[in-house]
């Protein structure tokens, strides 16, 4: 019977995906709809994201980036950021640090890019498997919604589908325009 | 003569070092050594729980407070990410936790523990799936069948389900498909539950007597998740579910009949200047007695500020629909009060780590006044008050 189950809630999520990105395509940037999409494909996407060695500055230029970005709670695409920065513990804006790995599933945001005054969905992935804390916590949670959405719970540990659950820091990738 | 003072000296010394001990004993003929023991049982009186999660692996805390003055009394203890509830009489506890033999590596377990709240005692331990939201504690996470012969555990792997265990077996009867639905909202009658849904709409299953079977209903939709979204905090006014938004529009809805019915919608900052809106986690607590909501309000809420503290907790009468009075407590993330008709709210502050007591006059358009406090410590979003 629990085998069962998990068979079932298995494919609830792969349906919920699939449903939720068509859906997604077709809605509007604000759309619960589409950022949910972006957080259950997060995991899929985040190996092939623009990882780089040039602690995320290479990959933010494209977004009209200064080159020292900033590492305060208040930089734009940290609108939605519930936890603590990876860019101060040894990873950077895109990057989990050393010995910890991204988490398979993500929350989403929708951030204001002062640069080109553009809209970016933002992936926010836990980097999990190691303890301690780790950079300044930050909780501005913008577009947050409890669990009854939990594509925009920020609230929730997202190391949860991960082996590994210890929750380390948070990265912030842009994975799309919202519009 | 230098010499003969010398030994004089040291022959008193002598002396005085032999008797001494024989002088101290001499006033202890009767002494009994003290032994070690643990205490049988908290003090009684009604308590205040306040379940402080770890999220580091450790251990979680549901710490038990004297209602009346806010000492500490006692606490169980249990596993990482814990959710926490009570039985209605206040003599049994439960906790949902995650229990990781690395801390933040390899595997773990998710179990129940039900605790006897006198004697802070671990009385049960229920193995459940290795599903267990780890979510930041609301009350709605971890709930008892009206007739507290289940529990209702909340899933989120993301996937969402709740899991049913019948209490007195010891075991899982079976795990409910909630897909797109969170929270758990007991049923008054029969074994069931209500969820939030995320298209606004909320679904609520109806269990067989054995809790091994289900029948689902959806409602009508019951809110806008994009421009009112409803926090997971809930409380029973006159039998009915009240839920706020981040914006302070109360949801009055029935549960009767095994589907969701939304009764009216109260905004309570309208008019109101300053912009005003909820804050804070356990955000909805209703004083039975006299028909009173209250609520931590902050103003100049904005997107994002739903979880900061309170400027202010509001008493709000919503017999008839009147702002009562704004008493000025800064920082609580949440609140209960008793269902007397002389109401005692508590809250707590994540800023400052403290749990009140205040008192609540009926006279005096339900002002709220400090009388009590006591650290908290550790992150909590959740207080629980027994009789």
């Amino acid at each position: 019977m629990a085998k069962m189950i998990d068979s079932f809630l298995g494919w609830m999520d792969a349906a919920a995906e699939n449903r939720t990105r068509r859906i997604a395509d077709g809605s509007g940037r604000r759309s619960f709809l589409q950022k949910a999409g972006w957080a259950l494909v997060g995991g899929a996407v985040l190996p092939m994201l623009p990882y780089d060695n040039s602690n995320g500055q290479a990959f933010a230029r494209g977004l009209g980036e200064p080159d020292e970005l900033p590492e305060d709670c208040e930089y734009w695409r940290y609108c939605s950021l519930h936890g603590s920065l990876c860019s101060q513990c040894g990873g950077s804006v895109t990057q989990c640090p050393p010995g910890s790995t991204p988490s398979k599933v993500a929350w989403v945001g929708t951030c204001r890019n002062p640069n080109d005054d553009k809209d970016y969905l933002v992936s926010y992935n836990d980097c999990c498997g190691k303890g301690g804390s780790c950079g300044d916590g930050c909780s501005r949670q913008e577009g947050d919604r409890p669990g009854y959405r939990y594509g925009l719970a920020s609230e929730s540990s997202w190391c949860l589908a991960n082996t590994d659950k210890g929750i380390h820091c948070t990265v912030a990738i842009v994975v799309g325009q919202a519009e | 003569m230098a010499k003969t003072l010398s030994a004089t000296f040291g022959l008193l010394c002598a002396i005085a070092g032999a008797c001494a001990p024989v002088t101290a004993f001499a006033q202890d003929d009767e002494f009994v050594p003290e032994t070690l023991t643990a205490k049988a049982e908290m003090d009684p009186g009604p308590n205040v729980f306040v379940n402080v999660q770890n999220w580091s692996g450790g251990p979680s805390v549901g710490y038990i407070y004297s209602a009346e003055d806010l000492t500490r009394k006692g606490s169980v203890s249990g596993g990482s990410q814990s959710h926490f509830t009570i039985s209605r009489d206040g003599t049994t506890a439960y906790m949902a936790s995650g229990y990781y033999p690395r801390y933040d590596s390899g595997d773990g377990e998710h179990v129940l523990q039900i605790f006897d709240v006198a004697t802070n005692t671990l009385t049960k331990e229920i193995p459940i799936p290795y599903k267990l939201a780890q979510y930041t504690d609301d009350l709605s996470l971890l709930q008892l069948s009206a007739d507290e012969t289940f529990a209702f555990v909340q899933n989120g792997t993301p996937a969402t389900s709740v899991t049913v265990v019948d209490l007195a077996k010891g075991e899982v009867t079976q795990e409910v498909p909630s897909p797109g639905c969170f929270g758990i909202y007991p049923l008054l009658e029969g074994i069931g539950f209500s969820a939030i849904c995320n298209d606004g709409a909320f679904t609520t299953f109806v269990l067989s007597d054995d809790g091994a079977t289900f029948e689902s209903q959806k409602s009508q939709t019951i809110f806008d998740p994009d421009a009112d979204p409803i926090y997971l905090s809930s409380d029973r006014a006159e039998g009915d579910l009240l839920f706020i938004s981040y914006h302070g529009n109360v949801y009055r809805l029935s549960d009767t009949g095994g589907v969701i019915k939304k009764l009216s919608v109260t905004p309570i900052a309208d008019g109101v200047e300053g912009n005003w809106g909820t804050s804070g986690y356990t955000v909805v607590t209703y004083n039975e007695a006299n028909g009173i909501l209250f609520v931590p309000m902050a103003s100049e809420h904005h997107d994002g500020s739903h979880y900061h503290g309170s400027e202010e907790v509001w008493a709000y009468d919503l017999r008839n629909k009147a702002l009562l009075y704004r008493s000025p407590l800064a920082d609580l993330v949440g609140v209960a009060v008793t269902d007397g008709a002389e109401p005692e709210l508590y809250g707590f502050s994540l800023k400052n780590s403290m749990v009140y007591k205040f008192e609540v006059d009926p006279l005096a358009r339900f002002a709220a006044k400090q009388v009590a406090e006591h650290s908290v410590d550790g992150f909590a979003t959740t207080l629980m008050v027994s009789p």
